[in-house]
């Protein structure tokens, strides 16, 4: 089975350069795990796919190689950072894909893309092999067309590795070689919740709200139980997500200096301007600006209080969803409260850019799986907003064109850790009534 | 669309090879990538990819 890889997974013998400048001639001198659990069940590396520069990005603009554009409106970004793998699944030059996870970068471009998209529990997946971004954060995500197309390869390359101290065995992991839906008993049974942070965002866009409301009426139709609760910390996420994310960053990429990964700039001035004029011409701004961020956050003058500020909030947001868990089966929200936009409308706009990960962040903060569900898309011509309905509805065809000016919405099936069995059944649910909302192009 | 159950189905019959499936992709990656706007999702297809398409052959 051909997979589409992430430039920032290791193939043993391949280049790999996390679409940036400063590791271009680099070869991975071993396979990351999860490559290595692939290739011992027969699956084939096709290649490796186009990112933001060192996944540092929500639209796969920021790489040396040019943007990935979106399979469905070829004027409109991929979304990112996993922009490369996802692309390549949705026009189905890959049966799935692989991607990494900081704080949204595989849900993004699902939702952006119309295919599914998991993140695990952080550790279910060993980062072994993986190009750190930031380390408490990271994880390998999934791209597919179906669930079950994510829940194979999930069995597959899940469970403790050796190589990874921070990794976990999946409970049932193997289980998901067969994946089935939930009955209309389980389904009936569920108890979900919806954050009124997110339902009352003021940036969500208005078919995005259509087709969340539509999705949850769905659920409704199941009989399951639909409550709206107050988390107020949600709201501090994306702030506390990237004074942690930079500061890790930061230090992550203290590696490339020169000397050990890589392109070099020496200009025969000494160590020390080795490393800056390495720096300065093998980074791109996007990667140079989180930098800066990250170590100015870590920088003495704050003795680290605003990196222990973000810490607190984190494990706030932490015990909190882990008391909601206690009451609700799955958190229900949308993967971005906007559709993908055009490229180069947000490349020069770092916080609106940084925005586009509003609802994904707490979920990586949290360390809990979430799904992003292909669940609608937006209106266009002869298009009406609203929940994809199947091959023969008029926003698959108007997909299938690389033209559309429809674009996909997903929504996000967050449960708490571990629960990726159970997210992966009732989305198989929602596939088996919205079949083919996973397949924008139809091969 | 080819899911991945169908997929492996369709290889347990023999009713597709590995190589096949392969080769399916490379030229859908091809044609893609020859035509007026390429995704540019690719950056590289590795050169090994057919020779493991082989060795899954012969395992299956």
């Amino acid at each position: 089975l051909p997979f589409a890889n992430k430039d920032n997974i290791s193939v043993r013998g391949k280049r790999l350069s996390c679409s940036s400048k400063i590791l271009q001639g680099y070869v991975a001198p071993y396979n990351a795990t999860v490559i290595g659990r692939l290739l011992d069940a027969g699956a084939v590396p096709l290649g490796r796919c186009n990112q933001d520069e060192f996944a540092m990005g929500s639209s796969t603009e920021y790489s040396i190689y040019g943007p990935t554009r979106n399979p469905i409106n070829r004027d409109y970004v991929s979304g990112g950072s996993s922009g490369g793998s996802t692309a390549a699944v949705a026009a189905n030059q890959a049966l799935f894909g692989l991607g990494t996870e900081t704080g949204g970068s595989v849900r993004l471009p699902a939702s952006y893309c119309g295919v599914y998209g998991l993140k695990p529990t952080y550790g279910v997946l060993s980062r072994w092999g993986v190009v750190a971004y930031g380390s408490s954060l990271d994880q390998v995500g999934i791209i597919g067309h179906t669930p079950a197309d994510i829940a194979r390869p999930l069995a597959v390359m899940c469970g403790a590795d050796m190589y990874d101290d921070t990794s976990a065995d999946l409970p049932e992991g193997k289980s998901l070689l067969s994946l089935e839906a939930c009955s209309a008993a389980e389904l009936a049974a569920l108890r979900i919740a919806v954050p009124k942070q997110f339902l009352e965002s003021k940036g969500m866009d208005a078919d995005v709200a259509k087709v969340f409301a539509e999705t949850r009426a769905w659920f409704g139709s199941k009989g399951a139980t639909i409550e709206t609760v107050d988390l107020p910390v949600l709201d501090a996420s994306i702030a506390s997500y990237y004074v942690i994310a930079l500061s890790e960053a930061a230090s992550n990429l203290s590696r490339f200096d020169g000397i050990r990964y890589g392109e070099r700039v020496d200009n025969s001035n000494g160590y020390d301007q080795l490393y800056v004029d390495t720096r300065s011409a093998g980074f791109g701004p996007e990667v140079k600006r989180r930098i800066i961020i990250g170590n100015y956050v870590l920088s003495e003058q704050f003795s680290g209080d605003t990196y222990k500020k973000g810490m607190s909030v984190r494990a706030r947001i932490q015990r909190e969803l882990a008391q909601l868990f206690e009451r609700y089966d799955l958190v229900l929200c949308p993967t971005c409260p906007t559709p993908a936009f055009r490229l180069g409308q947000k490349v020069d706009d770092p916080l609106a850019m940084y925005l586009s990960d509003l609802f994904t962040t707490f979920v990586n903060l949290a360390r809990i799986p979430s799904l992003s569900v292909p669940a609608g898309h937006t209106s266009g011509k002869g298009v009406e907003a609203g929940l994809t309905k199947g091959f023969d509805g008029e926003f698959l065809k108007a997909a299938a064109t690389g033209h559309s000016d429809s674009m996909p919405v997903g929504i996000q099936f967050a449960g708490p850790m571990f629960s990726e069995k159970k997210i992966l059944r009732i989305a198989q649910a929602w596939e088996e009534e919205h079949p083919g909302c996973g397949c924008p192009v139809k091969g | 669309m080819q899911t991945i159950s169908g997929t492996i189905a369709a290889l347990k019959a023999g009713t597709v090879t590995s190589r096949a499936l392969v080769q399916e992709s490379i030229d859908t990656f091809e044609a893609d990538r020859t035509s007026a706007l390429p995704l540019n999702a690719f950056l590289e297809i590795y050169d090994d990819a057919l020779a493991l398409a082989d060795a899954a052959d012969k395992e299956i």
